[in-house]
């Protein structure tokens, strides 16, 4: 049964509630501004300096903006400065962008938004996401149908293009996978620098919204490579039905600053969430990924294994935050966050959160922060690596052991290229 | 070769080595013998390059020049090599990788071509079926896993493959059953080559029956107190480090 016709018998009245979100929203977020660090989520982050005409939506560029090469065979979607370039993209047929005015004159596509964002909605106090609400005009919606399986995989470029102006990107994707369909699912983040003026060139605010019905599964990848000079803040809600899949990887090297937040809500038993990702850090650079994960249901799995590696002054934050609430048995829950600090002025801020409010469960949680160990660099160079090559390897190696893991061949490719560059550009 | 000359080290306040010398020609094997705290392992990590090593008097010279002036990979890529007695295990660094890169980087400062892929593996298969180890272990991170031998059987495998000019072995036979121990020696007899020397750091006779030494030093108090030929091995396994005047009751240093 599909998740729409559940939903059938209730009047379809998303565009008045969507307009009137959306006014809420922007009026929440004038009230109260960006969340602070009183806010425990925001504890080692501000967006403070996101301020002004920065939070502007900015226009679509007048000049072709050059994207990068697809992964061969993937559809693609041209996304620059918050807006979809149809004509440079190939959509899947699944695939709807949508704004007030066409989800209205469609109902099925205003019954699949209705149905996902009472789904993935629990943005009480995120005031970072009334601020896309309100201002994201058109959302890319999918709707997977019952069964379907997509062998090529959907890859979404957004990209920045300053032209001068600093100004915001406001992307929304929403993604409703009915029983047994199965995608993956590319967003890649990167775009120019600001050539002309000084201090931070863009902000790129996304939200992805993503429902799994029964048996589901959506493989995820996330590259984010935006400029540093950027902020990024990337806030993802992802509801899991019974025995549904969600596999992620999140490459974090761009931004200035950059939040990633990816909340689970596992409604389903068997339900399988697998968390994994490495985050660069160099000059000043802060990286923040806040990820909770709620077990309401009995017999699901969830894992979280995140690296930092950390160069320069710059922050790398991992909170994970694992919720297993009473009778939420036989719950299998795993943390580990490992992080590498390269130079003295980096900082690592690890926090593996998990709470436990039931018995007969298999939960773990560790983390590490260490420097490069000085009898391994010594080993390595008593067989002829200078400490440069020596310090490469190592470095390299602590990120590849979770890159390498990786199932899709081309991203795991195009994030090892990414990795080898970031350690030549320590020279 | 080497020529330790009148070399002195400390280590913080510590004297390790005071007023070593030793002379190594090309082609000859010498060992090194002495009770725990000698200062055997210190003189191997000194001669690799190890950090935190302050030398008060004395030089080294390898191949004729200043060692001392020399990094630790200049050291390796000039001919020097070292077997640790404790190889670090290093998670994430596969074998395969890490032998590549370090062949290359020899091969390279010697003026030499570096290895592609396939040639490269048809080598270390070559060599590591001499070891009995087995190519899936090369697939693993650096040591991790390995068993004691295993670890050491790597260490001969990597001189095999980087073909130094002076290979240091810091009790490379502690941890071996017999077996290993004849294969490892095996091996090592085959490296010898005219030009190739070797210093190896023993606490047993054992090692020096299968390996024969031209010279056996005693070391003690951090200098070299006696020297001689193969019966001095045979001297000191029956007779222990009394027959040389030192007493092991004390702890040295």
């Amino acid at each position: 049964m599909s998740a729409i016709t559940n939903n059938a018998t209730v009047e379809a009245d998303f565009f008045s509630f969507w307009k009137s979100t959306r006014s809420n929203a922007l009026q929440n977020f004038n009230n109260k501004g960006f969340p602070r660090k009183n806010n425990e989520p925001w504890k080692y982050t501000s967006l403070l300096g996101l301020s002004g005409d920065l939070l502007e939506p900015a226009a679509r560029p007048e000049q072709n903006t050059q994207a990068n090469s697809p992964i061969n065979n993937s559809f693609f979607i041209k996304v620059v400065n918050g807006h979809i370039v149809i004509e440079d993209s190939v959509l899947p047929e699944e695939f709807r962008i949508s704004d007030l005015e066409a989800a209205h004159k469609d109902e099925s596509s205003e019954l699949v938004m209705k149905s996902i964002f009472e789904n993935t909605n629990n943005d009480n106090f995120q005031t970072h996401i009334d601020i896309n609400t309100a201002y994201a005009n058109k959302i890319l919606v999918a709707h997977i149908p019952k069964g379907k399986c997509l062998e090529k995989p959907i890859e979404i470029h957004y990209i920045i293009n300053p032209e001068n102006e600093q100004k915001s990107s406001y992307t929304q994707l929403w993604i409703l996978q009915e029983a047994d369909s199965n995608i993956t699912l590319i967003e890649r983040f990167y775009g120019d620098a600001a050539k002309e003026k000084e201090g931070t060139s863009h902000a790129h605010n996304h939200v992805t919204r993503v429902q799994l019905e029964k048996s589901a599964s959506l493989n995820h990848y996330r590259m984010q490579e935006a400029p540093e000079d950027s902020y990024q803040i990337y806030t993802a809600h992802v509801e899991m039905k019974d025995e549904s899949t969600y596999n992620s990887f999140t490459f974090c090297k761009g931004a200035m600053l950059s939040r990633n937040e990816v909340k689970v809500n596992i409604n389903g038993t068997k339900a399988h969430c697998n968390q994994q990702g490495v985050t660069l850090g160099r000059h000043k650079q802060h990286h923040d990924s806040y990820l909770p994960v709620i077990h309401n249901s009995p017999d699901s799995y969830s894992n979280q294994n995140f690296r930092q590696l950390l160069d320069g002054s710059s922050k790398g934050v991992f909170y994970g935050s694992v919720l297993v609430p009473k009778d939420s048995i036989k719950t299998e829950a795993h943390q580990l966050n490992h992080n590498l600090l390269i130079s003295d002025t980096a900082q690592a801020f690890t926090r593996p959160e998990l709470d436990i409010f039931t018995d007969e469960v298999i939960c773990s949680h560790g983390a590490t922060v260490g420097n490069l160990d000085d009898d391994s660099l010594y080993y390595l160079q008593t067989r002829g690596l200078s400490e440069h090559q020596a310090k490469a390897i190592m470095v390299e190696s602590f990120a590849n052991e979770l890159i390498d893991g990786v199932k899709n061949e081309g991203i795991k490719e195009l994030m090892k290229i990414s990795l080898t560059k970031w350690i030549k550009g320590h020279k | 070769m080497l020529q330790v000359k009148n070399i002195s080290c400390k280590i913080g306040e510590k004297e390790i080595l005071n007023g070593l010398s030793l002379n190594i020609n090309p082609g000859e094997v010498h060992a090194i013998m002495g009770p725990n705290g000698a200062g055997k392992s210190t003189l191997s990590h000194l001669l690799a390059g190890k950090r935190g090593y302050e030398i008060t008097s004395g030089e080294i010279l390898f191949k004729g020049s200043n060692l001392m002036e020399q990094s630790i990979d200049e050291r390796a890529k000039a001919g020097l090599f070292l077997g640790f007695q404790y190889p670090v295990e290093i998670p994430g660094v596969s074998c395969m990788n890490f032998l590549k890169s370090a062949v290359n980087a020899v091969r390279k400062s010697r003026g030499e071509s570096e290895m592609d892929s396939l040639e490269f593996l048809k080598k270390v298969r070559q060599e590591a079926k001499k070891l009995n180890l087995d190519d899936s272990m090369l697939k693993r991170s650096i040591n991790q896993g390995f068993s004691g031998g295993e670890k050491k059987r790597f260490e001969v495998l990597q001189m095999a493959l980087l073909e130094p000019k002076l290979a240091i072995l810091d009790e490379t036979d502690s941890g071996l059953d017999i077996d290993s121990l004849k294969n490892i020696a095996e091996e090592i007899n085959l490296l010898r080559t005219p030009e190739r020397s070797f210093l190896i750091i023993t606490h047993y006779q054992r090692l020096l029956n299968h390996i024969t030494p031209d010279v056996i030093h005693i070391l003690n108090g951090g200098r070299i107190v006696a020297s001689g030929g193969f019966e001095m091995a045979e001297k000191l396994e029956s007779e222990g480090y009394k027959a040389f005047g030192i007493d092991t009751d004390v702890e040295v240093n």
